[in-house]
């Protein structure tokens, strides 16, 4: 072995107790979780940029906001993560022309499907140092033919629990921001003909529509007494709402969809089909039958400590740093 | 805990405990000693004067842990020196800079100092134009 290779190993190898990184605000609940790894987070802020909003979840003690617009040298920037290709990308490689360190992207959404050829190559070639997708059908959709780092998500069921002392209600949850704007994604005119005529409860920042819960815990508490919980996504790889509702123990009924029919076996720990009336059909079904709503909200419930365990987040998430430190010249 | 050390004017860093300095100096008095991770001052030794700086540097490395670091930073006297004997800078900039400054060091001389309160130097750089940036560490003695 050179020596040039025992140094590339060494350096490689080389960690530290705790990164300094750079990124950006951009999912509270995924941020806090991934502050939880200990490191030291220092947000950019962009003027006009989005900004860290304690509604959905409060500041980690160590995720810092820098002033607007400003980066300090004294910091010791280990390297960037960029969590989203549409600007934060730009912004990282723009940063990173003083600082000089690793970037990881992260990307948390998927393709646009009217774009064109031409615009999803120009997307796919923003790619940094470590590249990093949250589901296996985000980097099939991204780059079908790479081997990156696949990181699934992980639910706090620290905060996210069922509670069996919550009294129940008879209307069906679907939590979703910026509902009626986001119907390519989210399906809000898919929602309105699935639940028409029956109790419905909507929960989330969409003007005139619905709101937000004042805080995470009272996220929870609409969870927790919820028995029905309804996803309509058609284009998102793993929807936040629909895991966290998993976790409180309820009955889901989801659209099947991008990475969910991964999460959830049909009959098992959900209900999942792609036919509105079927959706439609599960819900009334799920509204007579008590015992199978105890069932799939049971199974439910292990599914996401399985599957989306927070110790299992930290670990891939320590590791891909441990290599992006390594990549630090 | 994390202290950032700033002028009154400047935005400080959200997350850290705000110490504003001024003329008359700074305040650390509500910090226990040996609990502070990171004190960041990257921009005040400039207001500092040298009658003050012992006691300043002294203050603030009391309040470090084991491990925990400080950056400190103001204008390079050599390179302000050389910028007006080289006369790149003009009249006004040169009055601009020494009508807000009680003191101007040598990056070399910060380092001597932090060196005999304990401190091991991890870095000194000049950040840009005249200004520098020293971080050091208060390492774990060892016997």
């Amino acid at each position: 072995m050179s020596n040039q290779t025992v140094r590339i190993i060494n350096k490689a190898i080389q960690k530290r107790d705790k990164y300094n990184i750079l990124t950006f605000d951009t999912h509270e609940r995924y941020q806090s979780q991934l502050a939880k790894t200990g490191h030291n987070f220092y947000s950019f802020a962009a003027q006009g940029a989005k900004k860290w909003n304690e509604v959905f979840a409060p500041k980690p003690s160590n995720y810092y906001t820098l002033p607007e617009n400003t980066i300090y040298g004294g910091l010791d920037i280990d390297f960037i993560l960029s969590q989203s290709k549409f600007g934060q990308f730009q912004a990282a490689q723009n940063i990173n022309q003083v600082l000089g360190v690793p970037v990881i992207s992260l990307e948390h959404t998927l393709p646009i499907p009217s774009w064109t050829d031409e615009r999803l190559e120009e997307m796919r070639n923003m790619r940094g140092d470590i590249n990093v997708t949250i589901s296996e059908y985000s980097l099939g959709a991204w780059y079908p033919f790479k081997e990156d780092t696949v990181i699934h998500h992980s639910v706090d069921t620290e905060l996210f629990w069922s509670n069996s002392e919550v009294e129940k209600t008879t209307e069906i949850l679907s939590v979703v921001n910026d509902f009626a704007n986001r119907d390519y994604c989210c399906n809000y005119e898919g929602w309105k003909r699935i639940t028409k005529d029956l109790p419905v409860k909507l929960v989330g920042d969409c003007e005139g529509l619905s709101k937000a819960a004042s805080s995470p815990k009272e996220l929870v508490k609409e969870y927790q007494s919820a028995k029905i919980f309804l996803n309509t996504s058609t284009i998102s790889p793993v929807p936040t709402a629909l895991i966290e509702a998993m976790a409180c123990g309820c009955a889901v009924v989801s659209t099947a969809t991008c990475m969910i029919p991964d999460i959830i076996n049909n009959e098992i720990n959900g209900l999942i089909s792609n036919n509105e009336d079927d959706l439609r059909a599960s819900i009334i079904r799920l509204q007579k039958d008590e015992g199978l709503r105890r069932a799939l909200g049971k199974h439910a419930q292990q599914t996401i400590k399985l599957k989306f365990s927070e110790e299992n987040f930290l670990t891939n998430w320590n590791n891909v740093f441990d290599k992006a430190y390594g990549l630090k010249k | 805990m994390k202290i950032h050390i700033l002028r009154p004017a400047e935005n400080s860093i959200e997350g850290f405990e705000r110490v504003e300095t001024s003329q008359a100096g700074f305040d650390l008095s509500n910090y226990s000693n040996n609990e502070c991770e990171l004190i960041f001052a990257n921009n005040i030794l400039d207001i500092i004067s040298m009658e003050s700086l012992n006691s300043a540097l002294q203050a603030m490395v009391s309040k470090l842990r084991i491990g925990g670091s400080i950056v400190l930073g103001g204008t390079d006297v050599r390179l302000l020196a050389k910028s007006i004997t080289g006369k790149t800078l003009g009249p006004e900039q040169i009055s601009n800079i020494f009508s807000v400054s009680l003191g101007m060091y040598d990056p070399e001389y910060i380092c001597k100092l932090l060196r005999q309160l304990g401190l091991t130097i991890e870095t000194s750089i000049i950040s840009g134009g005249m200004h520098y940036e020293i971080k050091a560490t208060r390492k774990q003695q060892t016997a």
